[in-house]
């Protein structure tokens, strides 16, 4: 329905509004603006059934559109408001100012708004006969002439009670269609099948609804037709409407406008909402001038009645009508204007709302501006000097400058931190500035855990192969791979040297990062002992530098060295200590710091488990990687072929083939099975070369070496089965 | 265990090269258990067969020559990928001068002379796993054996001694030895695709092993458990040497003296003395001892009833031997059960061929064509001359 209503609001607005503003016109107009409009005066005159017919269409129309409508006096006014919504909608933001204060200006506008009625209503026209297949399509009222019974038995299912109002409407429609085309200079021909319609139609009742409508549209028809040859509808119209706004004091009209806001936005088309404004626009330009020129021209009369209105309303109305010019300057400067697309701009169901979110907007805005001001006045406060409160800020930059894409910290900048003149300062003012500070400390802790690391991933691939060289490792063409192992390898040759980097940092945490720090610091150690001991024991994947001798060693007293390494650290800060004195409250303290401190960079601890830390991060990663180091490792060392060969061979009398069908994997090769590379590989590793007491194991891909030197087919396994 | 594990070597895989006869520039590699039925396919004669092959302006299309002896599926599919894309397989890139591979195109589009692919074939039988199979070429057409002689003399390296190259077909000119004339098929169809050339062997392994007291292993003289363990019998008729699958191994590559080879080619029976070939004992023994088949086979060979010439043959690898009449019967039932392997199979190798290429590098894209092939397991493609 409401679909229906608003192609109906497009499509009808001239004819029924002109009968509609007979009657509104008679009741104000009549009085003053007689001489204005001669034409609605004579559709004042037409004869009474058309009204009664009129009426209930109208209101019926009403209901359909909007159910809210209380007043069924208002229904003709209505009218007008609904062609005044169409063609004032761009008055709407402008109304909506003035609204809340008082309503009797809208009665105004809408009569002006009438007025560019009459144009935009030529205008549309000619997009109305082409829209009307549209209103075919979703009206099922609109049918076609020739099927008017149709069209009431569908209505009649929707109120029994009201058949002409139901017949009204299809023949709104019609009329619709039929006073377009009149406009054009067509009417003649619409008049006679109204005239005949009207014949046939007093036969039947339901005719006679149909006949009322037809009149009614046939009246319409002929008013139309009289204009047009009396004078041209449009301006005259507009000269009607005019004059009107001497009926401020309609407190309906303003209603009216409420309600006929709602259908001018549900336009069919986005063009014709946005082109539909701008007629309005230039319509109501053409409007002021008009009024002014009237004002001038004729300056009695309407200027009286705009001094009356502006007088009973002031407020609101300047803006609306005839200004002076130096309200019009103000209201200019007072306007607000509203960015956006049209289709934005449409969207919003207020204006007021956009005007809110800017404001909230700005205000947002504002406030972070407070906050960086109080803040770098804060920290000015804190610290001091203005100079060192420009470094803080700009050390904020630089904390997030300097993260990578991974978000982990360049080393760089620790030493600039570390040197800068403001640690010490902000740090005797550090009891007031906790607060603030903290955002800083966590960085720079996060600073501390990474930081000591060459970030691999930013070499290039000559880099990471150089380096993997110079670890002794055979070539590896996959750059993940090469930057796993490096990094692997860089923290069980750094597990040592890390301390010397970690001092750097030193001098800063104490003073603020220790709260923050403490509760990160106590879960990561334990957790490092934890994977330490369980990989060791796991899989016996030993960092190059170490033999397995030590390396067993070590995992039998895990927990020892752990305590050990504690203390060991302690022993390291102390000498840290020693560099910043001044921000340590008392020993005690800082020796708790340091406990809790010295866990997370865990670099310092004691040479003998460094191997274990850098397999921490991850259990299974870690041993994979273990897996792949040594499958690559295996690569280097020539016999690891012959090892696999001597396993295979050596399978036979640990697992005679008599006791399970299954047979050994050299029995298999020999009868040209396709080898599993993944079946093979774990046995390999669990079984087969520790029968050869092989420690190393083998990744597949060096398998599938073996395999294809030898002639064996080999294949991996299908993902689908297992 | 895995289901591949338990079927045996299939009686007959091969890969082969089809030639159109009216275009003889357009050339296709395919693969099959049965080179008969897959060249009716490529001729429309019966529903299947690559796309590629289905243009009427080429057929008919000929079997110009066949790589045989496959030992699995998995192995004939590896062979016939590496063939077909010679850009790819490190078999054939690695022994290529750079200058040759660098204007070779790219990817599957790229046409090549017979030239070329006896000349990428060439190669692949000398690369590693390859080379090691038990492998044979048969050449049906003689221009393309003349093209392959004159190539073998240009190129240096050669191929491994045990592959053999039979001539056939219509290379009426070429001298044979006395064992190449018993190979000689005539034809596509003459192929011994099923295990009925086996029976006899078959028989004569399971007669032997029923009375197992007295089987000793004709190596190690220890007395086998055929339910047990696994037993190779000699395939010469009149031979009833027994032995242990791994001291048989083990004696044949010591006769052979290659130590770094696991599997033997072939070898002197400890009973007869006579050279037999590993691959025929494997699959004999994998067709009597692989589970489930062994009934199966052994009923059909009860039922096998042997065409004189063999044409027309329709059976699925595990020798189902039909009459003539029941051919559309027969190849309809030999369809499915070729396609479920052909499910499994071309997984396993999808898998294998893409770990090859990303163990080989990382910059070269994954073939897409592996999807091809899981498509049609003879999937293969026209190259043809410009």
């Amino acid at each position: 329905m409401t679909a229906t209503a608003d192609v109906i609001v497009l499509s009808s607005s001239p004819e029924q509004q002109s009968p509609i503003d007979t009657p509104a016109p008679l009741k104000y107009d009549a009085q003053k603006l007689f001489d204005l409009s001669p034409i609605d005066t004579t559709t004042a005159e037409v004869p009474s059934p058309s009204d009664l017919f009129q009426n209930p269409t109208r209101s019926r129309f009403f209901e359909n559109e909007k159910q809210p409508s209380k007043r069924a006096k208002t229904t003709e006014t209505d009218k007008t408001g609904v062609t005044g919504a169409e063609a004032g909608q761009p008055k709407v933001p402008v109304k909506k100012r003035g609204r809340p204060k008082k309503k009797a200006e809208d009665s105004t506008t809408t009569k002006r708004a009438t007025a560019p009625n009459r144009t935009i209503i030529g205008r549309v026209a000619k997009t109305s006969s082409s829209s009307l297949p549209i209103e075919g399509q979703a009206d099922k009222k609109t049918n076609c002439s020739s099927t008017p019974q149709l069209s009431i038995k569908q209505n009649s299912a929707d109120d029994a009670c009201n058949w002409e109002k139901h017949g009204l409407e299809l023949e709104q429609a019609l009329k619709r269609r039929l006073d377009w085309t009149p406009l054009d200079g067509a009417t003649k021909q619409s008049i006679g099948l109204d005239d005949t319609l009207h014949q046939e139609s007093n036969d039947m009742r339901s005719f006679g609804t149909m006949l009322s409508e037809f009149g009614f549209g046939g009246t319409a028809a002929s008013r139309a037709q009289g204009r047009v040859l009396e004078e041209n509808g449009p301006t005259k119209r507009r000269r009607i409407e005019v004059c009107p706004p001497d009926e401020p004091l309609n407190p309906k009209s303003s209603a009216v406008v409420k309600k006929t806001s709602k259908p001018t936005k549900k336009f069919s088309t986005l063009t014709a909402r946005v082109t539909a404004q701008y007629l309005a626009a230039t319509t109501e330009g053409m409007d002021n001038t008009e009024e002014s020129d009237l004002a001038n021209m004729s300056s009695v009369p309407t200027s009286k009645k705009t001094m009356r209105k502006t007088n009973q309303t002031k407020p609101q109305e300047p803006e609306l009508v005839i200004l002076s010019p130096e309200a019009a300057v103000k209201s200019l400067n007072d306007q607000e204007l509203v960015f956006g697309t049209c289709s934005q701009l449409e969207r919003e169901d207020s204006p007021t709302t956009i005007r809110e979110l800017q404001t909230a907007i700005w205000e947002s805005e504002q406030s972070l501006a407070l906050e960086r001001s109080t803040r770098a006045n804060g920290s000015a406060r804190d610290t001091l000097p203005l100079t060192v409160s420009r470094f803080t800020a700009s050390r904020k930059l630089w904390s997030v400058a300097s993260r990578d894409v991974d978000g982990s910290v360049l080393p760089l900048e620790i030493v600039d931190l570390a040197d800068g003149p403001d640690t010490p300062k902000a740090r005797a003012v550090f009891d007031k500035a906790v607060s603030e500070q903290k955002k800083d400390q966590t960085s720079s802790t996060t600073k501390e855990e990474v930081p000591t690391m060459p970030h691999f991933s930013g070499f290039t691939d000559a880099q990471l192969s150089k380096r993997i060289a110079k670890f002794g490792f055979k070539p590896i063409k996959s750059r993940p791979k090469m930057i796993e192992i490096l990094t692997k390898c860089w923290e069980s040759e750094h597990g040592t040297a890390a301390p010397s980097v970690s001092d750097e940092p030193a001098p800063k945490p104490p003073t603020s990062s220790v709260p923050t720090l403490v509760p990160k610091a106590s879960n990561k150690p334990t957790k490092t002992r934890k994977t330490t001991t369980t990989k060791i024991t796991n899989t016996e994947s030993q960092p190059k530098t170490q033999p397995d001798t030590t390396f067993i060693k070590t995992t039998t007293a895990p927990v020892e060295s752990a305590t050990t390494s504690t203390y060991s650290f302690a022993n390291i800060e102390e000498i840290q200590d020693s560099e910043d004195d001044e921000s340590i409250p008392s020993p005690s303290r800082l020796q708790a710091q340091y406990l809790s401190h010295n866990a997370a960079p865990q670099p310092s601890l004691p040479t003998t488990i460094t191997p274990t830390i850098p397999l921490s991060p991850s259990k299974e990663k870690a041993t994979t990687l273990a897996k792949k180091i040594h499958a690559e490792r295996a690569v280097e060392s020539p016999n690891i072929h012959d090892q696999i060969s001597q396993a295979v061979y050596l399978q036979r009398p640990l697992r005679p083939t008599s006791a399970s069908r299954q047979p050994s994997w050299h029995e298999k090769i020999l009868m040209y099975d396709s080898i599993f590379l993944e079946d093979f590989t774990t046995w390999l590793n669990t079984e087969g070369l520790g029968l050869v007491n092989e420690d190393r194991e083998v990744g597949a891909a060096l398998v599938k070496e073996w395999c294809e030197a030898r002639g064996v087919c080999c294949c991996y396994r299908p993902k689908g089965r297992e | 265990m895995d289901r591949d594990h338990t079927k045996p070597i299939p009686a007959y895989y091969c890969c082969y090269l089809l030639r159109s006869t009216k275009k003889p520039a357009c050339l296709y590699i395919g693969s099959t258990p049965h080179p008969a039925r897959r060249l009716a396919q490529h001729n429309g004669e019966s529903k299947g067969g690559a796309r590629r092959t289905h243009h009427d302006d080429k057929r008919p299309w000929e079997m110009v020559l066949t790589v045989e002896g496959f030992p699995s599926r998995v192995a004939a599919l590896q062979f016939e990928w590496a063939w077909q894309n010679p850009k790819r397989a490190r078999q054939i890139t690695a022994n290529y001068p750079p200058d040759h591979s660098a204007p070779r195109p790219k990817g599957r589009g790229s046409r090549r002379s017979m030239n070329a692919h006896l000349e990428d074939l060439h190669t692949l039988l000398r690369a590693t796993p390859f080379a090691h199979w038990p492998l044979q070429v048969r050449f049906f057409a003689s221009d393309v054996h003349q093209t392959w002689r004159a190539l073998a003399d240009r190129v240096q390296g050669f191929l491994p001694d045990h592959l053999e190259v039979i001539v056939d077909g219509n290379c009426a000119g070429a001298p044979l030895p006395a064992t190449g004339e018993q190979e000689k098929v005539k034809g596509v169809t003459g192929l011994k695709v099923t295990y009925t050339h086996m029976q006899d062997y078959l028989d004569k392994a399971i007669f032997l092993l029923e009375d197992s007291e007295d089987c000793r292993c004709g190596v190690c003289a220890v007395p086998l458990v055929p339910d047990g363990e696994l037993v190779v019998v000699c395939s010469q008729d009149n031979c009833s040497c027994t032995s242990h699958l791994l001291c048989l191994s083990k004696k044949f590559l010591e006769a052979a003296d290659e130590p770094d080879r696991l599997v033997p080619i072939s070898g002197a029976c400890p009973g007869c003395g006579k050279t037999v070939p590993w691959s025929l004992m494997m699959q004999e023994l994998t067709l009597r001892n692989r589970g489930d088949n062994k009934a199966q086979a052994k009923r059909k060979r009860n039922k096998a009833s042997i065409t004189s010439h063999g044409t027309e043959v329709a059976s699925g690898q595990r020798s189902a031997v039909v009459k003539e009449t029941d051919n559309e019967h027969a190849l309809m039932d030999g369809l499915p059960d070729d396609i479920s392997l052909d499910e499994n199979w071309t997984e396993s190798l999808e898998m294998d061929l893409d770990s090859k290429n990303i163990s080989e590098s990382q910059s070269q894209p994954i073939p897409t064509r592996t999807e091809i092939i899981i498509e049609d397991s003879d999937c293969e493609e026209i190259y043809t001359l410009d």
